[in-house]
């Protein structure tokens, strides 16, 4: 008893630890990548190369004056950024790390918090949650541009979470399960195991969902700042303001943790002589080559136009998630047959 | 919507040209100058800071002529000029102020001017917590000109010594000379 | 046992009290909230009774999809949130009321309650995960009901693009 709870500490501890620092620095990280694509070298003050400059942001946005707009709505107004994070942090209890339980200090753990039977379902509910940090944020402000900025960002990531979800089945098809540690362990052996072969049409469309959701360009319309400030948190300062940042990049990391664990083998190594490095390398590699590629596309691409993203989410992307959906049906059900 | 294109847009070949191209960029040389720790090299015609110049001998070149006050766009300048209380025949500037804050580093008032007195520098970087910090009166132009000679001179060679390059004199298309005790004697 | 009593006791106060705010709140948008706080128990009142699949789609359909929707269309309209409390209602509505009541407090009553909750794995169940049990009672013992319902969604879907085309035609 006393040990799965101190393993249960453990755990928890180390995920929010080396997720707290992931997204601290992937701030530095975005920086960084979209400067070298620009041709500039990115923040380079603070410490050598910069290395510092999460510090110093997160000390800045901490001493900030906390501004409340008067007409607002103080109490949702509050509420709101918290509403948001929590969900996106609380979403990684599920997320397998790696492949082994590992000893610390005398206590076995596993490098997972939970394995939940629902495990993907759980993401996607606590995914959909943090929408409602959004829409009362804006609502709250009394603010136009904030207002605009969340019924945009609701409208987006409704019709996205269902094109997610819907790719999302096709890996689990072939799984069999909604556990992620059993979607992982299915995938083990190679990377020919791996789902996106297979499931090649579910990857992409959940990548672009994934954008969408995460609010990213080239889907950052409920914060496009030609047209609405800065969308929902036009009113936001301080603490709060990086309580809607850090639940960004959380969003980010647990997207791109779901696409390494669906579709790249989660902690399986690609080749089976490579089976040396621990799998949570693995698996770190993945999830950062996915956050790379957030950034890469951030450098990219423009951004769409809102019937652009509305045609892309309904008439595109849903008819062919679900057409993947039934094509993976009836292949599954004839090799298992 | 042709094959080829639908087999485009299927493919994201837009899309990883892109890419492609921000990729390789992530590789090129950087552009960027650390400005405190690295600074570019100025050309020679860099509007900097106004100066006011001396002759060789530090008399200052400055008649008063009020040319500058007068082609001022910002109206920056502001001269009250007087005669020389040494020598009778020459004019000089009473008190010249520069005000920093309106002026455009156009260099007009460089160019107007007849006697070379005015001349600008790679100075760039002055500031002030207070407007009046950036009024500089004649003393403090000079002193600053005193510091940046050899820039104020380039900038002349560069820009306003129009047919002058010839005669090799640090003069513009008017020759006043500096006064001496002897001249001003005779 | 004590321990789930507990619980329940918590999820089921927690969900009343909630559902009493939905009605009570002036402010749509907090009445909204309140329905929010009722699905969340709602989805731990499942998970304390083992059904997980049922718990994450509560909250996934409900708070993640049907509320939004709500609030999406409380916060483009600027529902007001002045007259909304006290309106005056016609006795039938208290009748209403009473009778409703009543077929609570009868289903209460005549519900057989377990003297505690069924061993999980239960006997007659097989032993496979929560999902797997749904999808083989859904598909088998309950095929005709879900393909009703299914039915039932597709006409309201019809009669939604019917409506939002004819008024563009007709104009």
């Amino acid at each position: 008893m006393l040990n799965d709870l101190a393993s249960a500490v453990i755990v928890i501890v180390a995920v929010l630890f080396v997720l707290l620092t992931t997204i601290a620095y992937l701030t530095y990280l975005e920086r960084k990548i979209l400067g070298f694509m620009q041709d500039r070298l990115g923040p380079m003050e603070v410490g050598p190369w910069g290395l510092l400059q999460p510090l110093a942001d997160g000390i800045k946005l901490v001493s900030k004056e906390d501004i409340i707009p008067t007409e607002a709505n103080v109490a949702i107004f509050k509420i709101a950024p918290i509403i948001s994070l929590v969900p996106a942090i609380i979403s990684f209890a599920v997320i397998p790390f790696g492949k082994d339980s590992f000893h610390f200090m005398g206590i076995t753990t596993h490098p997972y918090i939970t394995d939940i039977n629902i495990g993907i379902l759980y993401v996607l509910a606590l995914s959909s949650i943090g929408a409602y940090g959004i829409l009362l944020g804006g609502w709250a402000s009394n603010n136009k541009y904030s207002l605009l900025g969340a019924l945009r960002s609701a409208a987006q990531v409704i019709s996205y979470e269902l094109n997610a979800g819907m790719s999302v089945i096709g890996v689990l098809l072939l799984a069999g399960s909604l556990s992620l540690v059993r979607v992982e362990a299915a995938q083990s052996g190679g990377f020919w195991h791996w789902y996106i072969f297979p499931q090649i049409v579910a990857f992409v469309i959940y990548l672009i969902s994934g954008i969408a959701e995460t609010n990213r360009t080239p889907f950052d319309l409920p914060e496009a700042e030609s047209e609405l400030v800065a969308g929902f948190f036009t009113e936001y300062s301080g603490m709060r303001f990086s309580l809607y940042y850090l639940a960004e990049y959380g969003n980010m990391v647990m997207v791109s943790c779901i696409a390494t664990i669906l579709f790249l083998g989660g902690w399986n190594s690609p080749l089976p002589f490579l089976d040396f490095v621990p799998p949570f390398l693995w698996f770190m590699l993945k999830v950062y080559f996915f956050l790379f590629f957030f950034f890469w596309i951030r450098a990219t691409l423009p951004r769409l136009r809102y019937d652009q993203l509305m045609r892309l989410g309904w008439k595109i992307m849903l008819p062919l998630s679900f057409a993947n959906v039934i094509v993976t049906a009836i292949v599954v059900y004839m090799i298992r047959r | 919507m042709t094959l080829k294109s639908l087999v485009k847009s299927v493919l994201f070949t837009e899309i990883m040209q892109g890419l492609k191209l921000t990729f390789t960029h992530m590789f090129k040389k950087k552009i960027t100058v650390q400005y405190p720790h690295q600074k570019l090299e100025l050309a020679d015609g860099y509007r900097g800071f106004i100066v006011h110049r001396r002759y060789e001998n530090g008399q200052e070149r400055c008649v008063g002529c009020d040319l500058c006050e007068a082609i001022c766009p910002a109206k920056a300048i502001r001269v009250v000029g007087d005669i020389h209380p040494e020598f009778p025949e020459r004019r000089f500037a009473k008190e010249y102020t520069l005000d920093f804050t309106r002026c455009i580093f156009c260099g007009f008032c460089v160019v107007a001017c007849p006697v070379n007195a005015l001349s600008m520098t790679k100075e760039y970087a002055h500031s002030s917590f207070t407007r009046e910090g950036l009024i500089y009166s004649k003393d403090q132009l000079l002193t600053l000109g005193d510091k940046c000679e050899s820039e104020s001179i380039a900038y002349l060679k560069v820009r306003n010594m129009w047919g002058a390059e010839d005669s090799g004199k640090d003069e513009g298309r008017y020759h006043f000379p500096p006064i001496s005790a002897t001249q001003s004697g005779g | 046992m004590t321990m789930q009593m507990a619980m329940f006791g918590y999820f089921g106060a927690a969900i009343v009290i909630s559902a009493l705010f939905v009605v009570y709140f002036r402010n749509p948008i907090y009445s909204a909230m309140s329905l929010l706080t009722m699905f969340m128990h709602i989805a731990g009142l499942y998970v304390l009774l083992e059904a997980e699949f049922l718990a994450g789609v509560q909250l996934l359909v409900y708070a993640g999809a049907i509320l939004v929707l709500y609030l999406f269309v409380v916060m483009l309209l600027n529902v007001q949130g002045r007259g909304r409390f006290l309106q005056k209602q016609t006795p039938a509505v208290f009748a209403l009321g009473i009778l409703a009541a009543i077929e609570v407090a009868a289903l209460i009553f005549h519900t057989r309650f377990y003297p505690e909750l069924p061993a999980i794995p239960h006997p007659g169940v097989p032993n496979l995960g929560n999902t797997e049990t749904i999808g083989m009672v859904l598909y088998t013992q309950y095929l005709f009901p879900f393909e009703i319902a299914s039915l039932v969604l597709l006409i309201a879907l019809v009669g939604a693009i019917v409506l939002a085309k004819g008024k563009l035609k007709f104009r």
